[in-house]
């Protein structure tokens, strides 16, 4: 049994959406704001924390701003019961195949002004459930651990305890808590006990001899310690923050330490949901792998059948929420869900009223209304759900790695051939095009650049394009791709305006014409940039990086046309095209004199439009 | 009996270890109650994670002594989840009826309790009969149960009782349209889906992969439906314990037939079949004597008084009365019988099939008042102070709380539970403010003086705390009665509450006085000696749970007519049975 489905319904940043989700993990990516923890706080509002101790409440701020009426709703659904499943859900079952449970809470405040009570509801009528089996459905929620000493300061020793037991390993806990107990014989407490003790024998002489000793409990358990780690820790002049183990930070420790704890306790649940928000926060970026990589495995493990059939399956399931791409680029590209806040579509919903006369303006609708901007909304996409061959898919998980991944987060998206392209274009951007336009350099800047290091555009357009329910992933998407004439016959079709043909019917097909835009130079970069006319700048760079090649320069820039080309693409093939891009980038700059290649202008433009 | 004292009968033990589905047969004071809990302890000895038992009963009070005792033996976590506790119905409606719903309706299935009660009336000025009238199934009207109600089929005309039938068939069927489904309704949803065989398939799996026992208690009061139900669980695979005492199968009213009880019992291999004969209960002449109240076909041997009072020879005592009416002289006689046994008086129930004759045995008049509201709530207030137990407080608030709701016009064409589902009115949303009413309106004769006292209490009391919407005032809804005086209770005497047999069910009691009339005696001596009249068998089986809750003291109050013949009777087995004149 997993969490396939999750319904929103004017929660928070979300109006109307419905989220998938994979068995075994899932990762929520996206922008900053995007609603991605919204989702987290969902399933935490959903669900029971493994723990029992609940930490999170409805609250009628939680209700959509603006929303009528005043209420919410979110609800879970969960696929593939077993028998024994369904015998403890049935009440939450939503079909004659009992396959297939549901929980829901409604919070509604209609009329109320204090003391909404949630209501929990099961099963396809909206049914309170049986007593019990909602908490046969848990989550641990991880949150992005950004104070490692206020969390260890927080008062739970459990988590120290599950630490120290996670590195006791052969030693017998007994011997360590006897090594790591407080001495009694110190001899401030012998001189504190001589004192105690003489004041008493003053007090109490001749009625009844009375002893008095300072110390500490003997028989000290493991968790007594870890309760007093931080003491202990002080006490060794090592603050917690300098504690290093295994070459890993203090709060790396404490995290896994909180995982291996709760994961003890998953087998009495028939689904724990770990909710892992922002490991980023916490953890090296190959430990966030690692640790991902170990929850998945222990998801996987999980699914195993075990010895007695009708036990609670004790299943896992991992739903992460980051905005680092080392993980989007890390996980397979259908375990993604891309979160965004969109501007929601214009209500249509007068069209009954056909257009409306001049001077017939309802009175109930202010003005100010009409000018307000529709408040942006959260939508997901999960990637398991565009529409993509599975060959398509392959080749998007090959080539999302830790750059690329980028691409996900961005509502305008720039793909480029190569990092020259990439480097020089901000530069371009900021200098020439767009300068003393602020307010479009701006969008130009909250653009996301990618390099795809080749031109199969095809697999990238696609995942931006794909419309998911309405929303994707790419609210603009220019591409510069080079026409490479030189590399084919005079009279054939340039390579380039192939591409730009095959990705116009593509994005037609998507339904998404006007938010792609293809900008194909003759050439190539270095030719079309020789071509505005900044031959004499290009030299200089050139010059820099092969002080000893001016000849040939000179007489490949002389020629003309494919031929130009040719020696030109010749003259870079020994060359850093990043190093001789970041030396250009300086210089156009610096230069009022650069000339920009029109396909270029075309795609900033394109871009911020 | 604390638990280290209990020393389980080779009987009882079998019952304990017993694995697999039984049949069990359990006489009156057999310890039922302490070998389930025996049992449910055996089995959650061991309980694997997620897996529960199943305990079920047929009315609210045996569920809620059976959950008492479980939970004061900690056998049972608070959520009882995954095991279950509850009444027959509730199970039937939890797992067979709300989470699938109803066939062509998409709707929230709601159990609305006292559906049964909805009028059906075909045309104006037509003889309003309750929807219980009427086959859930077919429709057709139910002849025995109409003539009940006052409406003698073989004297109508045939057109009219198809119109009754055709009106309830509608009346249903908009109940239906909105989900609302009474028990019987109920069951006969939860009988489509045990019939539906793939559904119910998948349903038993789930059940039988959740429950390691389903624990049926009080089986007698199953009815032919219920016993489908059973049976289906149990060629599921799951274990099924049924356990019963058919000669207290007191709810023929509920479609409750013993004979079909007898046939299910006979589907059950021998080492299947179970009895608890000895009675740890009652003295050997109470035994021998209430051996001769089962009917003749199966009056079998009188079970083995076991229990502390086994060597107790006190004889099981009739009092003889004269005339047509029951004398209140039952009652004085009664209180001395136990003075001389050294019985406290007010621990024992002068028990009769109905409220008056046991009224009038005990000498309290009793209103004849009936339906009329102020009377239900004079009697309400009544039996909330002097509640027996906690279901009878549940009752009685309950029933003040309708009263409230009709004072205030706020029912119209529904019913209670009705108008409580269709506003979704929760209990903890007006139970404080009933209790607090029901205790202004204790009747207290130094403050009231007398009933007219209290009525104008109570009327002056409702009004400020009621709002009455309809226009009418709180003196036209709440007019006087009679029959007042007698509803009004001050303080209980220091003599033997009236209790009736339905009230008694399950209890046990130092003494019993069972008052039996001169218009029923005479045919249940008949029924009990020749097997004829038939349709005595439940009156019968009514004197048979009176008679057994007593431990140390039996009498029977019978007229002087019958009064030889009854001793006679019982004396049948060698009981030692004496005959008083009042």
């Amino acid at each position: 049994m997993h969490l396939s489905r999750l319904n929103l319904s004017n929660f928070r940043s979300f109006s109307k959406e419905k989220i998938s989700f994979e068995r075994g993990l899932t990762v929520l990516v996206g922008e900053n704001n995007g609603g991605k923890s919204n989702i987290i706080d969902a399933i935490r509002l959903l669900s029971t924390p493994l723990g029992g101790r609940r930490e999170l409440y409805c609250e009628q701020t939680d209700i959509r701003f603006g929303a009528t009426p005043r209420s919410f709703e979110l609800s879970a659904t969960f696929e593939g019961l077993s028998p024994p499943q369904q015998g403890r859900l049935l009440s939450a079952t939503t079909s004659d195949t009992l396959e297939e449970a549901c929980f829901g809470l409604t919070y509604d405040a209609t009329g109320k002004q204090s003391h909404v009570r949630p209501a929990l509801w099961a099963g396809r009528f909206k049914a309170v459930p049986e007593p019990g089996s909602h908490e046969m459905i848990r989550h641990v929620y991880l949150p992005p651990l950004r104070d490692a000493k206020r969390a260890l300061a927080s008062g739970n020793p459990t988590r120290i305890h599950a630490l120290l037991n996670h590195f006791l390993g052969e030693h017998d806990p007994e011997e360590v808590a006897k090594s790591l107990a407080r001495t009694s014989d110190h001899q401030i407490l012998a001189d504190v006990d001589a004192a105690v003790a003489t004041g008493l024998d003053i007090l109490t002489a001749g009625v009844r001899p009375q002893g008095a000793a300072l110390g500490f409990n003997t028989d000290e358990k493991l968790i007594d310690i870890a309760r007093d780690l931080r003491f202990k820790l002080a006490d060794h002049g090592i603050t917690p923050e300098d504690l290093q183990y295994s070459g890993h930070g203090f709060a790396n420790l404490l995290y896994i330490a909180t995982i291996a704890v709760e994961l003890e306790r998953t087998d009495n649940a028939e689904l724990t949901m770990f909710l892992v928000e922002e490991p980023e926060a916490h953890l090296h970026p190959q430990l966030q792998a690692a640790v991902l990589n170990f929850l998945e495995e222990r998801a996987e493990q999980s699914l195993k059948p075990k010895d007695d059939k009708d036990a609670p399956a004790g299943h896992l399931q991992v739903i992460v929420a980051t905005h680092s791409p080392n993980l989007s680029a890390w996980v397979p590209s259908k375990s993604l869900v891309f979160v965004r806040s969109v501007a929601p579509a214009p209500q249509d919903d007068k069209g009954g009223d056909g257009p409306k006369a001049e001077g017939a303006a309802q009175p109930t609708d202010p003005p100010e209304a009409e000018m307000q901007p529709p408040r942006p909304e959260s939508r997901c996409i999960p990637l398991a759900k565009l529409d993509l061959t599975d060959p398509d898919r392959r080749k998007i998980d090959r080539y999302l790695d830790v750059t690329k991944s980028a691409l996900l987060f961005g509502g305008r998206v720039l793909l480029v051939e190569g990092i020259a392209e990439a480097l020089l274009l901000p530069v371009i951007a900021k200098n020439h095009v767009l300068k003393d336009r602020a307010a479009e350099f701006r969008v130009f800047r909250s653009a996301v650049f990618v390099p795809i290091d080749g031109v199969d555009f095809a697999p990238y357009a696609k995942a931006l394009l794909s419309p998911y329910d309405g929303v994707r992933i790419a609210d603009r998407l220019v591409i510069i791709t080079d026409g490479d004439k030189h590399t084919v016959d005079d009279g054939d079709a340039l390579p380039g305006e192939r591409r730009k043909a095959d990705l116009d019917a593509l994005a037609a097909g998507k339904g998404a014409a006007d938010v792609l835009d293809i900008c194909v130079n003759t050439y190539s970069l270095e030719t079309e940039l020789v071509a505005a006319g900044n031959a004499a700048c290009m030299k200089e760079v050139y010059l820099a990086l092969h002080p000893q090649s001016e000849a040939k320069w000179n007489d490949a820039v002389a020629k003309d046309g494919d031929a130009r080309a040719k020696a030109i693409q010749e003259l870079f093939k020994n060359t850093p095209k990043g190093d001789f891009a970041q030396l250009l980038a300086e210089k156009a700059a610096a230069s009022e004199a650069f000339n920009v290649p029109g396909y270029i202008r075309d795609a900033i433009e394109a871009l911020v439009k | 009996m604390s638990r280290q004292s209990f020393k389980p009968t080779d009987q009882q033990r079998a019952i304990i270890g017993h694995g697999s589905s039984a049949f069990v047969r359990a006489c009156p004071g057999a310890g039922k109650t302490r070998v389930l809990t025996e049992r449910a302890r055996d089995l959650f000895q061991n309980i694997p994670a997620g897996r529960g038992v199943a305990f079920l009963s047929f009315t609210q009070a045996a569920v809620f002594e059976l959950e008492t005792r479980l939970r004061q033996e900690g056998l049972l976590p608070a959520p009882v989840f995954p095991s279950f506790i509850g009444t027959f119905d509730s199970f039937v409606w939890q797992f067979l009826v709300a989470p699938f719903g109803v066939k062509g309706c998409e709707t929230r299935p709601r159990l609305i309790a006292d559906i049964a009660h909805l009028t059906v009336e075909p045309f104006n000025g037509a003889h309003p009969l309750p929807l219980s009238c009427f086959c859930p199934q077919s429709g057709k009207m139910f002849a025995h149960a109409a003539k009940r109600k006052g409406y003698d089929v073989s004297q109508k005309p045939a057109h009219q009782v198809q119109a009754y039938a055709t009106a309830a068939t509608r009346l249903r069927e908009e109940l239906r349209e909105r989900g609302q489904l009474g028990f019987d309704e109920a069951r006969a949803v939860a009988l489509e889906r045990v019939n539906d065989a793939a559904l119910a398939g998948r349903i038993a799996a789930a059940l039988a992969a959740r429950f390691r026992e389903v624990i049926v208690d009080e089986a007698q009061d199953c009815n032919p439906d219920d016993l489908t139900v059973i049976s289906w669980l149990r060629r599921s695979g799951l274990p099924v314990k049924v356990v019963c005492d058919p000669h207290q199968s007191i709810y023929e009213f509920r479609g409750g037939v013993t004979d079909h009880l007898f046939s299910f019992a006979d589907t059950f291999p021998a080492d299947e079949r179970k009895n608890l004969t000895g009675n740890f209960r009652s003295t050997p002449n109470i035994c021998k004597a209430i051996a001769q109240l089962r009917p003749l076909s199966e009056r079998g041997v009188p079970d083995d008084a076991l229990g502390p009072l086994k060597d107790d020879t006190a004889p099981v005592k009739i009092l003889s009365y004269a005339g047509k009416g029951v004398p209140a002289s039952i009652g004085t006689a009664f209180c001395g019988l136990m003075q001389k046994a050294g019985i406290d008086v007010a621990s024992a129930p002068i028990v009769a099939a109905t409220k008056a004759s046991g009224a009038a045995a005990a000498g309290q008049p009793r209103p004849a008042g009936g339906n009329h509201r102020t009377i239900r709530l004079a009697e309400a207030v009544t039996d909330f102070h002097f509640a027996a137990g906690f279901s009878d407080m549940k009752t009685a608030i309950e029933c003040v709380h309708r009263i409230l709701l009709e004072l205030e016009g706020r029912l119209g064409e529904r019913s209670y539970h009705q108008y409580l589902a269709d506003n979704e009115i929760e209990p903890a949303s007006w139970r404080s403010k009933v209790i607090s009413i029901l205790r202004a309106l204790r009747f207290d004769p130094a403050t009231h003086t007398d009933a007219k006292g209290w009525h104008t209490t109570a009327k002056e009391l409702l009004a400020r705390e009621l709002t009455i919407a309809d226009g009418h005032t709180i003196a036209q809804k709440l007019k006087w009665n009679v029959g007042l005086d007698a509803a009004l209770a001050a303080v209980p005497a220091a003599t033997a509450m009236p209790r009736t047999i339905h009230s008694v069910k399950g209890m046990e009691y130092p003494a019993v006085c069972v008052v039996t009339t001169a218009s029923t005696l005479k045919s249940i001596l008949d029924y009990l000696e020749t097997g004829e009249p038939a349709d005595r068998a439940e009156d019968a089986r009514k004197l048979y749970v009176a008679a057994s809750r007593a431990e140390k003291l039996l009498v029977i109050a019978a007229p002087k007519s019958q009064a030889e013949r009854l001793k006679t009777h019982l004396c049948g087995q060698g009981a030692v049975v004496t005959v008083k004149e009042i």
